[in-house]
């Protein structure tokens, strides 16, 4: 099976490219100004929880072996210990990652949903006045700001107009009473989605937009479409079954290819707004030199975006039958 | 009757540098149930007179004619919706290059199908879906490559969807734009010869656009030869390719060569590149013209040979 | 602009005297620029960069009026708050009593050495590494390929980020060069593509075969025909560039002897100010996003002008 084939020599190479990011951690780790152990072992701990800590880092022993422990630790989800926290990293990511996949996969699905859509009608009209603004919006929005749009976003719908909380994920009062539904929770943790969400979508809708209007401009000019409107198709069936999905697919790789650089956009977004999730914890473990907990987040974030690539690759693979048929 | 006339049709593309004439004043006409084949080298305009046929011509095409009758019907005073109904309904169209015709992500069955659909709703999905499995049958696609993408067929196949989709809605007329250009001579023989059966059974008129003129010899009965836009002779086969009457027509023929011809070498011609269509006042092929006088400075009108052989020459009959 | 393959037979046409190269290359540039200008996103784009070159040079004179319009060290001694608009302060000052205008103003020289300069360099790496791997092929190729996407999958502004907390506080040339030296595997890889095209058209088989060594085809043939290509990945990578820096500056991990735009947002952010001071919060973003809108426009129309079937799926800035 070509797909099953495909499939398998992504991940392989995935898994490659991840092991070089560990190996190059682990010597930047090893390289940079200063001692080791100060810098994965926290300075206040006792004598003795400090030696125990050594010892499960493999700290102690030869350059080779350390490194065999460092990714035999990481393997095992033994990231260290926060110097901030006191606590296993591995227990703070999971505590934060969910927050940030909510955060990150809703405005990313958003955004591209409502760049495909626009995008299509601004191809669709090309030349015209509507499609000229929406291009002209679309590179605006593109190229804003985004630590200033969140505050621009923040002093104006927050401390202006009162619709939304200023910062965090929930509101703990609500929480801390017992007797408040699930309902409740969730309609409070959408209420305080709102604005990091908005902020993401204006960012990444622009650009996802100009790819579907330069992709649909191109699939218009196919055969196909001539074929399409040779059989007398009406123009919305073109439109919509025989140019728009063809069109998506560039989309699909955008998004692929935008990851990191979303990443970083997501993380500024979840410093400005205190949500709960890694890049925020990534920023926070920094200013702190906290390094455990930032080099755990690093990671993790590089691994989430390898896995979501290859989960991309397999969407397109499912949306364009030239791949899974090879 | 003729099933279809064209008459005076004039096509320019409008462009950064100005206006093009791609197709200029020609006219012709296509009798029920007979084979028209339109020959010329690339450029020529053959390519755009389908396009113009259907009504397709790109955003910055303009087209002008004094008419185009197809089936009693004058077709350039067609609302855009009627024009669309009649579409594939009334004439449809065998492309060239069939890679890039179908649909890359849809199942060629589905493209057939949705033509089907559209234009005779009335048959109802299981007996539209019966008369496209018929297609695929007739035109000689094995029942477990109906489902198939377009990608997964040889050329040869894709091609025979193409006829199949073309023929589905059952219409009086199909244009053929190079259907076999991109195939070897084998599978080229084949299509032409499944064409051709396809139209004796089913009573159609085929409109063939080549710059091949031995593939308009095998299947046509009438033939146009067109030059820079202009229609340069027109006839039956016996009379184009027995007494061809224009230069560029026994051009056309000389460059020809069959492998029968075994009299010494053949007769090398040289040509240099086409002027631009419309270019300057004249013939249009004064500047390749091996019989070229001062008089081909004016343009020459068109002399009937025959009730049904034309040229656009100023020798006219007297060049024969 | 990709003068070594138009040698058609156009080419062979009876020598015009009053051609030579020089005005040929300018007459090329003056008539590109046309091109670019007669777009009206092209022309928004020229315009806004225009404003921002003039800020930049007028950065200079603020302190020469005043020591107390230096951006950095100087402060209103009659001021020790943040205060709006006034003439004397035609912006206002920062909660120090510095005048935004000048800091502003300062800002705009910094974005632009920022920009241009990590972009000059990533479009170096990435050309270079993109010739070498298209022209080299096989393992060379899948290397140097490999490592573009390692590099590539990372999140510039973290990695930085992680670095700035490893080796200390970086000060901004080696903050100009990081951000380089990960922004360089899209314009590789778009310039190995091209570079592939070109590896085996006629004019190259016939250098080679003329006896030129392999630094020579590049140099001389393939190079001049990837120039315009890098030229437009410039513009691109200028934008991603002054927003890192401006996104770092933010997180307050910038260069803390220059102000940037970044660093004053961070200012008004993290004295908070954001509330009280709109006269602050408003001029650095509105900056930030206007320069960067100006760069991508001016590429987006640069990209009709040199070859508009070039567009690559690529969302960045």
């Amino acid at each position: 099976m070509p797909m099953g084939r495909y499939l398998l020599g992504r991940v392989a190479e995935s898994v490659l490219v991840f092991f070089v990011i560990l190996t190059v951690f682990f010597f930047l780790f090893r390289l940079a100004p200063g001692d080791p152990v100060s810098r994965l072992v926290d300075p206040g701990m006792t004598p003795e929880e400090a030696a125990l800590l050594t010892a499960q880092l493999g700290l102690d022993q030869p350059a080779g072996k350390q490194y065999l422990i460092f990714i035999a630790n990481f393997f095992r989800g033994h990231f260290g210990v926060s110097f901030h926290y006191g606590r296993p990293v591995a227990e703070i990511i999971a505590r934060r990652l969910p927050n940030t996949i909510l955060l990150f996969t809703s405005a990313v699905l958003i955004s591209a949903l409502a760049g495909i859509r626009l995008g299509k009608i601004a191809a669709w009209r090309k030349g015209g006045r509507l499609d000229t603004w929406m291009t002209i919006g679309a590179l605006v929005c593109h190229t804003l700001f985004l630590p200033w749009v969140a505050l621009l976003l923040i002093w104006l719908l927050s401390f202006q107009v009162g619709w939304f909380p200023i910062t965090g994920m929930i509101s703990p009062e609500l929480w801390i009473v017992g007797d408040v539904t699930w309902l409740e929770k969730g309609l409070d943790i959408l209420h305080h989605l709102a604005l990091p969400l908005m902020t993401l979508f204006l960012i990444h809708f622009g650009s996802y937009l100009l790819i579907m209007r330069g992709s649909m401009l191109e699939t218009l000019n196919e055969d196909y479409i001539f074929t399409a409107r040779a059989k007398g198709l009406p123009e919305r069936v073109i439109r919509e079954r025989h140019a728009a999905p063809n069109a998506a697919l560039p989309v699909v790789t955008g998004v692929a290819l935008s990851l990191a650089f979303s990443i970083n956009g997501g993380a500024l977004t979840e410093t400005v707004f205190s949500w709960p999730g890694i890049g925020r914890e990534l920023v926070f473990a920094v200013s702190n030199n906290d390094y455990p907990l930032a080099m755990g987040c690093f990671l993790l974030i590089s691994a989430v975006v390898l896995a979501a690539n290859i989960v991309v690759d397999l969407l397109y693979a499912l949306l364009d039958p030239r791949i899974r048929y090879g | 009757m003729d099933l279809l006339t064209v008459d005076n049709l004039t096509v320019q593309y409008l462009s950064r540098r100005g206006c093009v004439t791609a197709v200029d004043r020609v006219s012709f006409a296509l009798p029920r149930g007979q084979c028209f084949g339109l020959v010329g080298e690339s450029g020529s305009g053959k390519s755009t007179i389908g396009a113009a046929l259907m009504r397709l011509l790109p955003p910055n095409g303009r087209m002008r004619a004094d008419g185009i009758v197809l089936d009693g019907e004058e077709l350039t005073r067609l609302g855009e919706e009627e024009m669309r109904q009649r579409r594939w309904r009334k004439v449809s169209m065998v492309f060239q290059a069939a890679m890039n015709a179908l649909n890359p992500v849809k199942r060629v069955e589905d493209q057939v199908m949705e033509a089907v659909r559209t234009h005779l709703p009335e048959l109802g999905t299981p007996e539209a879906a019966r008369q496209v499995r018929q297609w695929f049958a007739r035109v000689g696609i094995p029942d477990n490559r109906r489902r198939d993408y377009p990608h997964q067929y040889s050329g040869g196949m894709r091609q025979r969807a193409v006829i199949a989709m073309a023929l589905s809605c059952h219409p009086a007329l199909v244009i053929a734009d190079e259907p076999t250009t991109a195939l070897d001579v084998i599978v080229q023989d084949q299509i032409l010869s499944l064409l051709g059966s396809l139209r004796r059974a089913r009573d159609m008129s085929i409109l063939l656009i080549s710059h091949d003129i031995s593939v308009v010899a095998d299947v046509c009965d009438r033939i146009g030869v067109l030059y820079a836009g202009r229609m340069v002779e027109s006839g039956t086969r016996r009379e184009v390719f027995e007494a061809p009457a224009h230069p560029y027509t026994r051009t056309l023929l000389a460059a020809h060569i069959t492998l029968a011809d075994r009299r010494g070498t053949p007769k090398t011609v040289s040509l240099p590149g086409p002027e631009e269509p419309g270019a300057a006042a004249g013939c249009c092929f004064r500047q390749r013209c091996p019989a070229c006088q001062p008089i081909c400075r004016q343009s020459p009108p068109w002399h009937w040979l025959s009730r049904t052989h034309g040229v656009r020459c100023h020798k006219g009959d007297r060049s024969t | 602009m990709n003068d070594a393959e138009c040698q058609g037979p156009g080419a062979y046409q009876e020598p015009s005297p009053a051609a030579p190269a020089p005005s040929f290359w300018r007459a090329t540039w003056r008539n590109n620029f046309r091109q670019l200008v007669a777009n009206p996103v092209g022309r928004i784009g020229v315009v806004l960069l225009a404003l921002f070159a003039l800020m930049a040079a007028a950065s200079f004179l603020p302190p020469l009026i005043h020591p107390m319009y230096h951006p950095m060290t100087g402060v209103d001694p009659l001021i020790a708050h943040s205060t709006g608009p006034s003439w004397r302060h035609w912006l206002g000052t920062d909660f120090i009593g510095r005048d935004i205008f000048s800091q502003l103003l300062a800002g705009s020289r910094v974005a632009f050495m920022v920009g241009v300069s990590a972009a000059l360099v990533s479009i170096l790496v990435g050309t270079a590494v993109g010739m070498v791997a298209g022209y080299g092929g096989r393992i060379v190729d899948s290397l140097l390929m490999r490592l573009a996407d390692i590099v590539m999958v990372m999140p510039t502004l973290l990695v930085v980020l992680i670095l700035a907390s490893l080796f200390g506080r970086l000060d901004i040339w080696t903050i100009v060069l990081l951000i380089a030296l990960f922004r360089w595997p899209g314009v590789a890889r778009v310039i190995r593509s091209r570079t592939l095209s070109l590896k085996h058209r006629p004019f190259i088989d016939a250098a080679r075969i003329a006896g030129a060594s392999h630094g020579r085809i590049i140099l001389r043939h393939i190079l001049p025909n990837v120039m315009p290509l890098a030229l437009l990945y410039m513009t691109f990578r200028v934008t991603s560039a002054i927003i890192i820096e401006a996104a770092l500056a933010f997180l307050g991990f910038g260069d803390p002897a220059t102000v940037s735009w970044g660093m004053m947002l961070q200012w008004v952010w993290k004295t908070g100010h954001m509330f009280q001071a709109p006269y602050w919060l408003l001029p650095p973003g509105l900056c930030i996003s206007l320069l960067t809108l100006s760069f991508y426009m001016i590429g987006r129309a640069l990209e009709d002008v040199i070859d508009p079937r070039l567009r690559r799926e690529e969302p960045d800035a």
